[in-house]
């Protein structure tokens, strides 16, 4: 088991140190998750149906009809069509985005107040990623719920978050509004990530293009991270004794709102 | 055929120059106008069979079902696609690592479907393959060095230990590995690192011709620049002509000249990259373009993202007349009817100079 210290506050009510008993109003009802995989997640041998009534009937005391009909209402919601029929369906049945949206109706059972997705479009093509960011995107707009979308893929970030948090060797190493951290970036890491990706909409030919821009090295061992700043040994900066010797804290960016913070010593000039 | 001799390409890496194309100063791009492979009506069938015993094949998954392709010497060809298009097949089908059911596959010249075993293990020393997981496709039990190095003793180069580990070494250096470690084995290795001992061991044979199937989709996406920027390098130094066979379309449009785009088995639109990217004329490639996101907030909240519907239908049996047109929003009267061919269309305001076809009936029925 991990162990888990700090703090973690959800609706105003502590989370860190509640036993599982006190943890399940929350999950659900309060946060729902989304996986990468569904096909790992969901029970192959239950069908569609099945599991999502587990789910409804998890959170509420609901007679089983009740949530029959409520699992069909989900699955609509999600945009599967002819849901009665799919509600008899197993998972090896449906396509991977027909898959993912099961696991988002399952997610939306309790009616949660916040939504984690945890990469939960990396297993599918662009075309049903659009579908479901648009999905999930729906379901903000009508229920108001909070979304954590935890993702590697910066285009997709650009286009459906209000603030981004950017993480690196267990670390929160810059956060900011969508903007701010696109457009004038601070960390080095943050920086390297945007300048290492290819655009799709650059209209020079291949052979016209420069190199992408690299970082060396790989992200580090979890088990012995560098003393100083984890990103130490693959940075462009590396100013001094400092960077090798201190772990640098977030800091509010000059120049920008107080919500834009980085941890780095050595922010560049005028960005 | 005696194709031992038209295979020995002395001097490789140094006087390969992809056809003295560099004569001209203007051009410094390697690429010419000569195919150095191509397909015409190119399928690869795979038998469904029935569960009952006795019953035998109930039906066959069209994977490339009727593709004509060229690919030029000193090019990259981008093929895209989504999961299931027949992308990997058709770029496994260019080598017989899967044997095509149908139609031909030209290497220079020769018809590589007509070649039998020993012609073909000749001709594959020209045409290497880069595969998505470098983990598995890298044998567990051999070091790197062993595994870098049987293409050399498949193919006879390099004879003797101290020749063979020397040019491994060397191998292992043009990738930006260190020689040191060619006695470790892949699990020793990074993601990126395993898939330079990939690549290293497609250089070994000294070839033209590179399929390199989503070489970077297995990758961090910090490392995947990198993989990307050694491809292109070694492109330019051993002028290398590519097939990149990925689902990435801003990965593609990095390192590819023209771009061929897959849906359901079949080529629907291929011209140059900037076109094919740029002003797209088949609605399903319009569709994929528009569903990539561009790391760049302003433009994401312009884009009007045009989503599908519905998903892809089953390879085993496709709509009748256009395969797309159970999920195009642009679906009229000919589409379940005629199933369209590839035909020269405009690709908009600027002058092309290669030319770009879609398979769409909006530019004029066909089929």
């Amino acid at each position: 088991m991990a162990e888990v210290s700090g703090s973690a506050v959800f609706a105003g009510g502590e989370l860190i140190g509640r036993s599982e008993d006190e943890l399940r109003p929350v999950r659900g009802a309060g946060i729902g998750m989304v996986f990468q995989d569904p096909m790992t997640s969901l029970n192959p041998v239950l069908t569609v149906g099945r599991q999502i009534v587990e789910a409804i009937r998890a959170q509420s005391s609901t007679s089983k009809d009740a949530a029959r009909t409520r699992a069909e209402e989900l699955l609509a919601e999600v945009g599967i069509p002819d849901p009665r029929s799919r509600l008899e369906a197993y998972p090896h049945q449906l396509s991977g985005g027909m898959r993912q949206r099961v696991m988002i109706a399952i997610a939306l059972a309790g009616g949660p107040q916040v939504l984690i997705a945890d990469e939960a479009t990396t297993a599918l093509d662009v075309t049903v990623q659009a579908q479901i960011l648009e999905l999930i995107e729906r379901l903000q707009t009508e229920h108001g719920t909070g979304v954590i979308w935890i993702t590697h893929d910066l285009g997709v970030v650009a286009g459906i978050a209000d603030h981004v948090l950017v993480m690196y060797a267990g670390q929160c190493v810059e956060e900011g509004s969508v903007d701010e951290l696109f457009d004038r970036p601070v960390h080095p890491y943050t920086r390297g990530l945007l300048g290492s990706m290819p655009l799709v909409d650059d209209p020079r030919p291949a052979r016209d293009r420069d190199p992408l821009a690299t970082m060396p090295g790989l992200p580090p061992d979890p088990v012995s991270l560098p003393p100083g700043c984890a990103f130490y040994p693959r940075c462009s900066i590396r100013a001094d004794v400092r960077c090798r010797t201190e772990m640098p804290s977030l800091t509010p960016v000059a120049g920008s709102s107080e919500r834009h913070r980085a941890a780095t010593f050595y922010a560049p000039e005028g960005v | 055929m005696s194709g031992e001799a038209t295979t020995e390409r002395g001097g490789w890496p140094k006087d390969d120059t992809g056809g003295g194309v560099n004569e001209d100063p203007s051009s410094t791009t390697g690429m010419s106008s000569e195919v150095l492979v191509k397909t015409s009506g190119l399928e690869v069938h795979f038998p469904v069979r029935s569960g009952t015993p006795f019953r035998g094949v109930t039906g066959h998954v069209r994977a490339v079902d009727g593709v004509d392709l060229e690919v030029r010497r000193g090019e990259t060809l981008g093929l895209v696609g989504e999961s299931g298009c027949g992308k990997s097949t058709l770029g496994s089908a260019l080598l017989r690592l899967v044997e095509p059911t149908g139609g031909t596959v030209e290497f220079d010249g020769a018809d590589v479907t007509a070649l039998n075993k020993s012609d073909l293990r000749a001709l594959r020393r020209r045409m290497a393959m880069i595969f998505q997981d470098p983990f598995a496709s890298l044998d567990p039990r051999r070091t790197v060095g062993d595994s870098i190095g049987e293409p050399l003793s498949i193919h006879g180069l390099h004879r003797g230990r101290n020749r063979r580990r020397d040019r491994v070494g060397e191998l292992m250096e043009v990738v930006g590995l260190s020689p040191d470690h060619s006695n470790r084995y892949p699990h020793e290795f990074s993601g990126g690192q395993r898939q330079r001992v990939g690549i290293a061991r497609a250089l070994a044979g000294e070839p033209d011709f590179i399929v390199c199937d989503e070489p970077i989709a297995s990758l961090d996406v910090s490392v995947q620049a990198q993989v990307v920027n050694l491809l292109m390098r070694l492109q330019r130094e051993l002028g290398l002509t590519y097939l990149f066979v990925s689902h990435d379309l801003a990965a593609v449009r990095q390192v590819a000249d023209r771009v061929a785009v897959m849906y359901l088995g079949r080529v629907v639109e291929v011209g140059p990259a900037t076109a094919v990217a740029g002003s797209p004329q088949h609605p399903y490639t319009e569709a994929l373009v528009s569903a990539v996101p561009v790391p760049i907030p302003e433009r994401e909240r312009e884009r009007e993202r045009i989503v599908l519907r519905g998903d892809v239908p089953s390879p085993a049996n496709p709509p009748s007349g256009c395969r797309f047109r159970t999920r195009c929003p642009k679906v009229f009267e000919p589409c379940p009817h005629h199933d369209p061919v590839l035909q020269v269309v405009d690709g908009g305001d600027e002058p092309e100079p290669e030319p770009h076809l879609a398979a769409c009936h909006l530019h004029g029925v066909t089929g």
